[in-house]
């Protein structure tokens, strides 16, 4: 301490005697701060102003240095070094340093070699366990007089690592006073003693390849921070796409824990918010994307409207984990179309160990409303679907094969869906004059279903002409190998009010039906298919076929119920009309959907209003066929 | 020079098939393809767009060419290729891919090839589609699901280069039927439907057994329907069952009319109550009447016993008159007969014992003019087992066998005017032999052998009808007139032995035809336990359709008889119904 002051006070003093191109020369081959240095002209002047006060300027022309260590090299220029400022010592303020002309620094050529150094456990271990550096006193410090103004002006700095990796750019920046200002490869950084703002170029390319229309443009980014005495706060603002980008976040100040600390991270990543905003997907999604793919799928692109994205962390369940949120909130609406849910997505994010833990997803529907296509009603929809159990390839079909042979664990990827109370998925199709709503729970655990319902709204439509009132249509998934279908419609017919209920395996749903006033069943089904006796349909001179499917496309419950029970007797329903006679049966042959299984063909077909054909035979009174009329009660 | 043309002529419009055509099905989509492919209305609007409705107007091409490849796929086309250049989808479907070869996984799966076997006929050289996979696992999981497999899943993948189809399977343990959780029925004691259940709690699954349950109960008309659902838990290695039922109405009734080819115009009327009292106990009526059989019958079947919901008092009253081509008999009877029943692993088993109150009176060719009268009490026992298998078919079984026994005794002593013992036994058997093209060989045996035994004295015109025997028809030997035989002028046989051979071929040309030849004999003898040396026979083919309407059959027969020999010609037989 003694010879530190004697030391100061010397070089206060007597600095000629210390400070002197020599001596700098001396140091600097002594030291080996540098493996090669050299200047042109270097000048120290020390001025003797006052007894407590000196005035100290210098000027290098050509100052070339190279200096190397592990894992860097640099080797650079400096075309003028100069400086010129007063010291000066006072019992009140002690040493004080006043520039009298910035630093100044200019460089033609700097060259940066980044060296790949191996991973040292130690290092990393000693950088985590490090004390944290005190930002604030850094940032005091350099806003003190101590840190005198600067004009820096460094061109062609060429940083390059081993693997050919290079980046060239030039830097300005100049300190002046309570001012800082610093200007690189079109980002200028602004700061004072409270805040800084970091500005990115107006238009800035993101060196990143997403094979979008065109390159991923960054504009209007802005870093801004507040430097608080108990905090620093950080909030990030830019667009891509029109997508609007914001970050918010802050770090207590002091830092308790070293910045490559995962305490640190997750600090960091607890008081980190994000938030991104597109105003019209679909548009912004075509002047983005490829033209091929630029176009969300129909009906979803004939919607528009905004999508916000929002993402918070909270603490997860170990101390090292953190649970990372993830919100995305759309409202697209479009022609009888509206699409409005907000997605939650959480992730379980290991700190620690670098690992993504369990994924759940929650999509809580406030309204979906859809158009399907317009369907056959006279037959059944075509696949939609290409079918993942076929591989046009052999690649493909072994991968395919040797997955299932391994056990594998599927990620842990869990969805909950929910449109619960008055919020409903629904589609408008052009077999339904009103929209079909639905409410829906369903909870989905590593892609498989494990449980929930779909329940349709109640439902008063017409149907082809006529009434009919959904009154309860639920699937539970309680079981989700085998849900269960339980349902209740009633069909509002001139004559009849029917009542048709649905319950048991959804694979193969069992249905029975009620009348009133009462018919028996297969009377039921023809007065549900056909709505008026079979007698009104004779005659004619329409070709049998063209009648058959204008029978069916004015039944009543067309395709849709013909397929629920096409292992019932309905299926085998089928009157010719020119020959008046039960003559074939509905989608026979590979062409239709309705192909009937053999084991399903019993002997007693209905032909309406409680008449059958039934060749059941009895002993003793031969074989034939009867027309018979049946009526239960 | 001629045949040059010829030859490049040729070679030409050969390369022109290859490279196929290219049709613009809009002007978004081309197909290039050597065959024709036709899209429906609403195929075409989820390609090309429709127009008339603004969401679904515009495809974009990506999506166009995912609906294209399902469409595709769905008629077997599975290796398309596609492009897309300026906004136009171009389409080049490849060749139907058909199944080559189906593999049963795992392999260590004892069933595996027999698996395998069983439905490669139905599906080899079919193209390979969606629907034919889904076809392909509900036909494994069903043929395993026979045996004890109750929650065996299989999932297909298959490979629409060369047509190979795996079929892997899961949850491949072996269960038994375990308690069956029933519903409780209102108004039912809870066992009055045990007899329903052709299965036990330590019996292995069979999904035939369930089927067979769901079956007695509409065919009886106990129930409208039934299901069961089945709970699997794979992880902790849980199998169970539970059986709902729909009740309907319980009482029907019904009226009609119609005609046959053996017994003409046809009139039927009926009424039921299928589920009466606690037990679901039946009680029906019926009136028939055709050119040949005329009867009114009463029926109750009563389920009084709580404890054994098998046991039941089967009671008749009917009254009838049959009238063939050289007999007329009418009888007024009444039964009243226990009844027990059973199902064991394999079969169902009935007996009805009882006395029965006959009165009745006859004409026969033979006896002239001359109206004969007989009554009295009687005693019937009858014995009927049938296996499980051939009673889950409704009609035309193809598998398993019957066997049914009855037995009549009618004694001076209870008023009939002769002592008389009826025996008849008939044996059914049918089972499949091998596999024939797309369906199979199924053969088939009946054997029915019935004897009167009746004391010396008796003559054969003093009996009536109903204790003779007659064949010929449509359900006995097939080249002669229905109940022609003996050709005694009416007298009818004491003694009879039948034996019916056939042969079908299933899936013949298509899967609701089959092709079937036969040959029918039968011997009559005019003493009890003695047949006469004269051989009924005919060979014969034909055809069965298993139409909508029931099974329609059509056969040519040829007739002929032994010592000495006759040639009773060909019989042709057109019908609905029949019996083998």
């Amino acid at each position: 301490m003694f010879a530190a002051l004697i030391g100061l006070c010397l070089i206060f003093f007597k600095p000629q005697l210390l400070i002197n191109t020599k001596n700098l020369a001396f140091v600097l081959n002594k030291s080996g701060i540098f493996s090669e240095w050299s200047w042109q002209k270097g000048s120290l002047e020390h001025n003797y102003i006052h007894w407590n006060e000196r005035r100290f300027s210098g000027d290098f022309k050509h100052f070339c240095f190279q200096y190397e260590t592990d894992g860097l090299g640099i080797k650079s220029c400096l075309e003028k070094v100069s400086w010129d400022f007063k010291l000066l010592f006072s019992a009140s303020k002690g040493f004080e340093l006043i520039s009298m002309s910035p630093i100044l620094v200019t460089s033609s050529q700097v060259q940066v070699k980044l060296k790949t150094k191996p991973e040292d456990a130690r290092v990393k271990q000693a950088q985590e366990s490090a004390p944290p550096p005190n930002i604030r006193r850094y940032w005091k410090l350099f806003w003190s007089e101590l840190v005198p103004d600067a004009d820096i002006d460094l061109k062609n700095i060429m940083i390059e690592n081993s693997e050919g990796w290079n980046v060239g750019f030039d830097v300005n920046a100049q300190k002046s006073g309570r001012r800082f200002q610093a200007k690189s490869m079109g980002f200028t950084l602004q700061a004072d003693p409270n805040s800084f703002t970091l500005l990115a170029p107006s238009v800035f390319k993101i060196p990143m390849d997403l094979s979008l229309v065109g390159p991923m443009i960054l504009t209007d980014a802005k870093a801004l921070g507040r430097i608080r005495e108990d905090a620093l706060d950080i909030n990030l603002t830019g667009s891509i796409f029109g997508i609007l980008l914001k970050v918010s976040s802050f770090v207590n100040l002091p830092l308790k824990d070293p910045p490559a600390s995962v305490a640190f991270l997750k600090e960091l990543a607890l008081n980190t918010q994000a938030q991104a905003r597109v105003d019209q997907v679909t548009q912004k999604a075509r002047n983005a994307l490829p033209t091929t793919y630029n176009e969300l799928p129909a009906p979803l692109n004939a919607l528009d409207g905004p999508l916000d994205l929002q993402a918070w962390a909270r603490p997860g369940i170990k101390s090292g984990e953190i649970e990372v949120i993830v919100k995305l909130i759309t409202h697209m609406k479009g022609e009888k179309q509206e699409l409005e849910f907000d997605v939650l997505n959480k992730i379980l994010f290991d700190l620690e160990n670098k690992e993504l833990g369990a994924i759940f997803l929650g999509l809580d529907v406030k309204k979906i409303m859809l158009q399907l296509p317009r369907l056959p009603k006279n037959a059944l929809p075509p696949q939609f679907l290409p079918d993942g159990r076929i591989h046009d390839d052999e690649l493909s079909f072994e991968k395919e094969l040797s997955k299932q042979n391994i056990s594998e664990s599927s990620p842990d990827i869990n969805l909950r869906l929910k449109a619960l109370g008055k919020n409903f998925v629904g589609f408008h199709t052009n077999l339904l004059e009103e929209r079909l709503r639905f409410n829906l729970d369903l909870a989905i655990e590593r892609g498989k279903l494990k449980g929930g319902y779909v329940k349709t709204l109640p439902l008063d439509t017409t149907f082809f002409n006529r009434k009919i009132s959904v009154k309860k249509f639920l699937i539970r998934f309680d079981n989700p190998e085998a849900p269960e279908v339980d349902g209740k419609i009633v069909f509002d017919l001139p004559e009849y009010k029917v009542t048709l209920f649905l319950e048991g395996p959804l694979s193969r749903p069992r249905h029975y039906m009620t009348s009133d006033p009462p018919l028996p069943k297969e009377d039921i089904y023809a007065v549900l298919l056909f709505g008026r006796p079979m007698i009104d349909l004779s005659g004619g001179n329409k070709n049998a076929v063209q009648r058959t499917n204008q029978v069916l496309s004015q039944g009543l419950l067309s395709i849709g119920v013909l397929y629920f029970l096409s292992d019932t007797p309905i299926q085998a329903i089928i009157f010719d009309p020119d020959s008046e006679q039960v003559s074939a049966q509905i989608g026979i042959g590979e062409k239709s959907s309705l192909t009937v299984g053999q084991d399903s063909v019993g002997v007693r077909r209905s032909l309406g209003r409680g008449w059958y054909v039934d060749t059941t035979n009895e002993k003793n009174t031969g074989y034939g066929v009867m027309l018979e009329r049946i009526l239960a009660y | 020079m001629f045949y040059l043309a010829l030859l490049a002529g040729a070679l030409l419009s050969s390369a022109a098939a290859q490279t196929g055509s290219q049709v613009a099905l809009c002007p978004g989509i081309v197909i290039e393809s050597v065959e024709k492919i036709e899209f429906d209305d609403t195929e075409t609007r989820m390609l090309c767009g429709d127009p008339e409705l603004k969401p679904w107007s515009d495809i974009p091409p990506y999506q166009a060419r995912f609906f294209m490849r399902a469409f595709l796929q769905s008629r077997g086309y599975l290796t398309p290729e596609f492009s897309v250049m300026e906004g136009v989808l171009t389409t080049r479907p490849g060749k139907k891919t058909l199944v080559t070869q189906i593999i049963v996984s795992p392999q260590s799966l004892i069933e595996a090839s027999y698996v395998e076997n069983e439905i490669w006929g139905l599906y080899r050289e079919k193209p390979l589609t969606p629907k034919l996979l889904s076809a392909l696992e509900a036909n494994v999981v069903g043929l395993l699901r026979e045996k004890a497999y109750a929650c065996a899943k299989f999932s297909a993948v298959a490979n629409g280069e060369n047509g190979v189809v795996v079929l892997n399977g899961e949850h491949l343990v072996r269960y038994k039927f375990g308690r069956v959780r029933a519903q409780d029925v209102d108004g039912l004691y809870h066992r009055a439907l045990d007899r329903f259940y052709p299965l036990s709690s330590d019996q292995p699954f069979d999904a035939n057994k369930l089927t067979l349950v769901e079956k007695r109960l509409v065919r009886t008309g106990v129930a409208q329907g039934s299901y069961f659902l089945q709970y699997c838990d794979q992880e902790d290695d849980v199998f169970s069952l539970s059986h709902q039922i729909i009740l309907g109405p319980s009482r029907m009734y019904a009226f009609g009319i119609g005609v046959s080819t053996e017994v003409g115009p046809m009139f039927r009327g009926r009424w039921a109550n299928n589920r009466l009292g606690p037990m679901a106990s039946q009680l029906s009526a019926s009136i028939q009447a055709d050119l040949k059989n005329q009867s009114i019958r009463l029926g109750a079947d009563n389920y009084f016993w709580k404890d054994a919901p098998r046991r039941s008092l089967k009671s008749e009253f009917e009254i009838s008159r049959e009238k063939q081509v050289d007999y007329e008999e009418t009888t007024i009877r009444l039964a009243s007969h226990g009844k027990w029943s059973r199902d064991t692993m394999e079969r169902y088993w009935e007996w009805r014992l009882g006395p029965t109150l006959f009165n009745g009176s006859y004409i026969t060719d033979a006896g002239g003019s001359n109206k004969d009268n007989t009554s009295g009490l009687a005693f019937e026992g009858f014995l009927a087992s049938m296996s499980h298998r051939f009673e889950i078919f409704d009609f035309l079984p193809q598998e398993g066998s019957s066997f049914t026994f009855h037995v009549d005794f009618r004694s001076p002593e209870f008023g009939f005017d002769d002592r008389l013992l009826m025996l008849e036994a008939e044996h059914i058997a049918l089972g499949k032999l091998w596999k024939w093209g797309r369906g199979n060989a199924v053969g088939g045996l009946r054997v029915a052998a019935h004897t009167t035994v009746v004391e010396q004295a008796s003559l054969l015109p003093d009996l009536p009808p109903s204790v003779k025997y007659y064949g010929g028809g449509s359900d006995d030997i097939r080249g002669f007139g229905y109940r022609q035989l003996p050709e005694n002028n009416g007298l009818g046989a004491l003694s009879k032995l039948l034996a019916k051979f056939e042969l079908r071929k299933t899936h013949f040309f298509a899967p609701a035809l089959e092709g079937f030849v036969f040959y029918d004999t039968a011997y009559f003898g005019f003493d009890s336990w003695e047949l006469s040396p004269r051989l009924r026979q005919s060979p014969g083919l034909g055809l069965r359709w298993v139409s909508p309407v029931g099974l329609l059959q059509t056969f040519v027969a040829h007739g002929s008889s032994t010592n000495p020999y006759q040639n009773e010609g060909l019989v042709f037989f057109v019908g609905v119904g029949g019996e083998f």
